[in-house]
């Protein structure tokens, strides 16, 4: 009985492994393919290729502006995550903390964003950073992406909360300034919230098509996405070299999300997601 | 609560956010309700008010309509496909097996990719001809050529397929993370009961997922409202209108099509679905969650 216990584990733990690769398959056709030639793609896509064949990435360097792509993407991400994440904490510490008509009006003001997606609203958001001549420049694209402040509003608002207000007190009562209470006693306890935040942004953002597509047009303010799409328009009839392209846009996201597993799938208990 | 008196010296703290969200979200909002009045095109110096002129415009409009109904049929489909298959995958995450680490990681990296990509790659899998991964599959089991792009009711099956297949993972780790959360005397008295597994599932476990499942749901149908980068690299929207959902159709209209103000009446009118749609989801799993507790 024990013995026909064990047996089935292993059979279901097989196929387990075995359907996990078919759902995989997309990924391991493009990786496997992006090292043939396209000859080969096309004849036997789901063989090993027969050689070390790396030409379809040294053709991917030469037509796509790999580092000016990656900085554009790097600046374009940590601008949008630091401007969400620092304004968010400082505007829901006095929201939370204090109770009259402002701040109760403030959070059902911010609560808005939180139902609205920003992909709806591109055509105004379009216009009105044309009167402000933001269009077709990095720091435009990353104020758009700064409008997720309310989002983190409302999530380090629940964490103040949780917070107890005892220390704050104490050192405004040795004299402390309120910006250096935020700094030095709240947001270094806010870290939990702010970790999930910085991860889920990051990742939203750095994938985002939409906002980016509509909000950057010349060559060198390309994220690394828009460099692939802007390739495919070009020079989409090699596909082995496209492929080779989209895992060279894939990996910083591959890194970043092995070296954040842990935390990603913690923070999804906290439905830290908006995007 | 702090000392309500010194209010004063925390306001600048609120500043920063207060004008980007006010700029780039409430502004654009207002612009949206003024605009689908008017019949802008988005440079010319002179507007001209309509009146409801672009609201009755829309309603008689082929691609508003398909778009509207679309996205209606997406994120309906997308929802529940989603969910039926989330939650028996978080079972068998939260199952003692060996390797469940490395399962859960697979599933989960589905959404790793930028949509964009996950598009391109369907886009070869699901070729027209019988060089289309599945089409060769199919071939070589002696079935012809589908056109899962262009043919009838399948490139909106294509469509969805690929979203469930990229998010799957991902809510399977939401129900994951609040099947940890149940306390194990649950289980044990049933057992002790002699309840079956069956019974187990449907009257503990599946009840107690609800703030989770509230949670998945909600995400799911706001993810599955504003679609856009897949249908774009999977479809580009064809055949016809037939892929055409509200947020393709919205910046084409106002930016490719430089009519603002049509536009901005779509915008208006999809913000009035979005908020009914949050409105009756919202009230239907209060419910669902007080009848448990």
């Amino acid at each position: 009985m024990l013995k026909n216990k064990k047996l089935l584990n292993i059979v279901l733990q097989i196929i387990l492994f075995l359907l996990t690769f078919v759902f995989l398959s997309p990924i391991i056709y493009m990786v496997l393919n992006s090292f043939k030639p396209y000859s080969q793609m096309l004849k036997a896509p789901w063989a090993f290729p027969n050689t070390f064949f790396l030409d379809n990435y040294i053709k991917a360097f030469h037509q796509m502006k790999f580092f000016q792509s990656l900085f554009n993407s790097t600046v374009i991400t940590v601008g949008s995550v630091f401007l969400i994440v620092v304004l968010g904490a400082l505007a829901a510490y006095p929201i939370t903390r204090f109770n009259n008509r402002m701040t109760k009006f403030l959070s059902v003001y911010f609560l808005i964003g939180y139902m609205v997606p920003t992909q709806v609203l591109i055509v105004q958001i379009f216009s009105v950073m044309k009167m402000v001549h933001l269009i077709n420049t990095k720091t435009g694209l990353i104020l758009v992406y700064g409008a997720s402040v309310s989002f983190a509003i409302f999530m380090y608002q629940g964490f103040i909360r949780s917070i107890p207000i005892d220390m704050e007190e104490a050192a405004l009562i040795d004299g402390a300034r309120p910006w250096q209470v935020f700094w030095k006693v709240v947001f270094p306890l806010l870290k939990p919230a702010t970790a999930t935040l910085t991860i889920f942004q990051t990742m939203w953002i750095w994938n985002d098509f939409v906002l980016s597509n509509l909000f950057l047009s010349s060559r060198k303010n390309l994220t690394l996405l828009l460099e692939l799409h802007q390739c495919i328009g070009e020079f989409s009839l090699d596909w082995s070299v496209m492929l080779a392209i989209m895992c060279i846009v894939m990996l910083p996201m591959v890194i970043f999300y092995l070296l954040m597993q842990k935390q990603i799938i913690a923070g999804m208990t906290a439905g830290a997601v908006k995007g | 609560m702090l000392n309500p008196r010194f209010f004063k010296k925390y306001i600048y703290f609120i500043i920063g956010a207060f004008m980007i969200y006010t700029a780039i979200l409430i502004i654009p909002i207002a612009l949206s309700f003024a605009y689908s009045f008017t019949n802008w095109d988005g440079y010319s110096k002179t507007i001209d008010f309509v009146g409801l002129k672009n609201f009755i415009k829309i309603f008689h409009s082929d691609a508003m309509l398909s778009a509207l109904g679309n996205t209606f049929v997406f994120s309906l489909f997308n929802a529940i496909i989603i969910t039926v298959l989330a939650i028996p995958l978080s079972l068998v995450f939260n199952a003692g097996f060996k390797i469940r680490n490395f399962v859960r990681s697979s599933f989960f990296f589905a959404s790793v990719p930028s949509v964009l990509i996950i598009g391109y790659i369907f886009q070869l899998f699901f070729g027209p001809t019988s060089n289309g991964v599945i089409n060769s599959f199919l071939g070589s089991l002696g079935i012809d050529p589908v056109k899962w792009l262009s043919k009838g009711f399948l490139p909106m099956f294509t469509i969805i397929l690929t979203n469930v297949w990229r998010l799957t993972g991902w809510h399977a780790c939401i129900y994951l993370a609040r099947l940890q959360g149940i306390s194990e005397e649950y289980y044990e008295a049933s057992r002790i009961d002699g309840a079956s597994k069956w019974n187990i599932f449907w009257y503990i476990t599946f009840p107690l997922l609800a703030p989770a499942m509230t949670i998945s749901m909600m995400l799911i149908i706001i993810d599955g409202l504003k679609i856009y980068a897949l249908p774009y690299s999977l479809t580009g929207g064809g055949p016809g209108y037939r892929t055409t959902f509200m947020t393709q159709l919205i910046i084409e209209t106002g930016i490719g099509e430089k009519m603002v103000g049509k536009s901005s009446a779509m915008a208006v009118v999809f913000f009035a679905v979005i908020m009914i749609v949050a409105l009756i989801q919202l009230h239907f799993s209060r419910k669902r969650e007080e009848s448990i507790c």
